[in-house]
């Protein structure tokens, strides 16, 4: 019985090896999608953080204005920052003018050491976060998706201007501050094209996570991106896609999860009676995962209001 | 190739059946390393079974190590005197101990993790045999040697102790929280300081239950008890490991 075991662990451990080999040129394989002119999005695996994707599960892109180029998130490692600004240098000559990091997550702004000797730019209440929790974060991501993350460092952004940065003939930029996915969520749109990066605000087929987030402010975020009417969405997580469809959708997610964290407080339930509940989102993905996160970042909170 | 299939479809069943010998025998089923170690430390010479019929509920993972919920259900189990919660891997392998009295034997409270480990509710039926219940929490660590978030807030100390609690009838249970720091004494410069006692009295000055908590128990606890007997009132009395008492009365 003992060998039986014995082989079958090492056979194991023999596939774990050639599986880490596969990975070892660690690429991302980054391939641009051109959603509008000038326009592109790198699409992540809608997928959590692992050795398998080195956490390439979040969305990227950058517009190709006449004055430079400007890029919206920088994904979650150094490897992947040097793989995107390689991207962006093979599709155009033109200068990065401008890095934004949409929020504090981990994914967004770790590539942000590619892109050192240009301006890295967010929003001033993303950079006290950053000071305080960015090292944190990195940390854990070292945990989960290991050599991927590889000299990977915090590099902090400076303060970004809101509102209108560039104004061309084919383009005309701003950038707009919501909050509610964490405190501080920017957004890049092109008024021209009618393209809009909404960061971690919308999520598409892929259940919004919510470790920093208020769900009150968040749905009134995104009642303001309806009001904006894009023809584009670039979404956090999940498929970039021209039509509205996945802030209708993060939207009635967000309101299922506050009616269900509501009623089940009501009742009296607690955590393991409340984490099978089932999401009527089946076109999701991770959203039993991402329940079970959401509970304990969120349901103590609304326990509290109903006891006396 | 089909007597390979063959050979693949004893060497599963073969597991299966050793798998099954395994529950009903003393070997651990978590075969954590420390398993012996607690219990010749906390239940030396005593008879145990490990029973698959009590329950410990945890995470898929530990998202925030200092607040992983769990539910312990021995409620299969008749006759229990008392339950032993005990954390393998960590720096305080006792979490808490709970005489379920007039309450049913089922537990939800959130827990600090260490890193990833073995739980066990160890359940003494009133033929003196312990019945132990086990579970593994996965964790990347942290949980225990952090400072409590409240003491962050320099007003922490006028909420220190305050409980608010309430009945739900249509589920049979009362809620409980109260405001504490629970802070383990392993954070930098910072004295342990938690709640070590919980006692529920009924009207009458009858015990209802009681517990004894120990650092494991996250700041600012929350508890879930479970009593298929509405109670009058509910008399709570905590204690800490400074000496402060903290006293509500709970009508349902």
């Amino acid at each position: 019985m003992k060998t039986i075991y014995s082989f079958l662990l090492s056979l194991l451990s023999a596939m774990t090896l050639t599986y880490a080999h596969a990975n070892s040129s660690f690429d991302y394989q980054l391939q641009p999608q051109k959603i509008a002119e000038d326009t592109y999005v790198y699409i992540g695996r809608t997928e959590i953080f692992s050795t398998n994707n080195g956490g390439n599960i979040v969305n990227t892109g950058f517009i190709v204005t006449e004055q430079g180029v400007v890029v919206f998130d920088t994904g979650p490692s150094l490897r992947y920052g040097k793989q995107l600004r390689q991207q962006i240098s093979e599709i155009t000559n033109k200068p990065i003018i401008l890095v934004i990091n949409s929020h504090l997550h981990p994914d967004h702004f770790l590539g942000n050491g590619a892109f050192s000797n240009v301006a890295v730019k967010s929003s001033s209440k993303t950079i006290n976060q950053l000071q305080q929790i960015g090292d944190d974060l990195a940390t854990g991501l070292y945990q989960l998706v290991g050599d991927w993350m590889r000299d990977t460092e915090v590099l902090l952004p400076s303060p970004v201007k809101m509102g209108a940065i560039i104004t061309t003939p084919k383009h005309q930029l701003s950038i707009l501050e919501l909050k509610g996915h964490s405190s501080s969520d920017l957004m890049l749109f092109d008024a021209k094209t009618g393209v809009l990066f909404t960061g971690d605000l919308v999520f598409h087929d892929r259940a919004p996570t919510t470790p920093h987030a208020h769900l009150g402010h968040w749905i009134y975020g995104l009642d303001r991106i309806i009001q904006m009417q894009p023809k584009w969405i670039v979404p956090g997580h999940g498929k970039a896609t021209p039509s509205l469809e996945p802030v209708f959708q993060t939207r009635n997610y967000l309101t299922w999860l506050d009616s269900l964290l509501t009623e089940s407080a009501k009742q009296g339930l607690h955590f393991h009676e409340v984490k099978h509940a089932l999401a009527p989102f089946t076109q999701m993905q991770l959203r039993t995962y991402e329940l079970e996160r959401s509970l304990i970042h969120m349901y103590k909170d609304y326990e509290l209001l109903y006891l006396n | 190739m089909k007597n390979q299939r063959c050979i693949v479809k004893g060497v599963l069943l073969a597991m299966l059946l050793s798998h099954g010998a395994v529950a009903a025998s003393k070997i651990d089923p978590t075969n954590s390393p420390m398993w012996e170690y607690l219990r010749q430390q906390y239940i030396p010479d005593q008879e145990y079974k490990f029973d698959e019929r009590i329950t410990i509920n945890t995470p898929m993972f530990a998202e925030n190590a200092t607040q992983v919920p769990i539910t312990i259900d021995a409620r299969s189990i008749d006759h229990i005197e008392k339950i032993l919660l005990l954390a393998d891997i960590r720096p305080f392998q006792k979490v808490l101990e709970f005489e379920p009295g007039e309450l049913a034997p089922i537990l939800p409270f959130n827990m600090k993790v260490q890193q990833a480990t073995a739980v066990r509710a160890l359940v003494r039926t009133k033929d003196k045999i312990w019945h132990v219940g086990s579970a593994m929490i996965d964790a990347s660590g942290g949980g225990c040697s952090a400072p409590s978030i409240g003491l962050a807030d320099p007003a922490w100390q006028d909420n220190l102790g305050q409980i608010s609690a309430r009945w739900f009838s249509q589920s049979q249970r009362l809620k409980l929280h109260i405001v504490h720091p629970q802070d383990t004494g392993l954070a930098n410069g910072i004295p342990a300081f938690f709640l070590n006692q919980l006692h529920i009295t009924q009207k009458n000055g009858d015990t209802m239950a009681s517990f004894k908590l120990y650092e494991p128990i996250s700041e600012n606890p929350m508890l879930s008890l479970q009593s298929q007997l509405p109670p009058k009132q509910i008399q709570l009395n905590f204690r800490d490991n400074n000496g402060n008492e903290f006293n509500k009365m709970v009508m349902p």
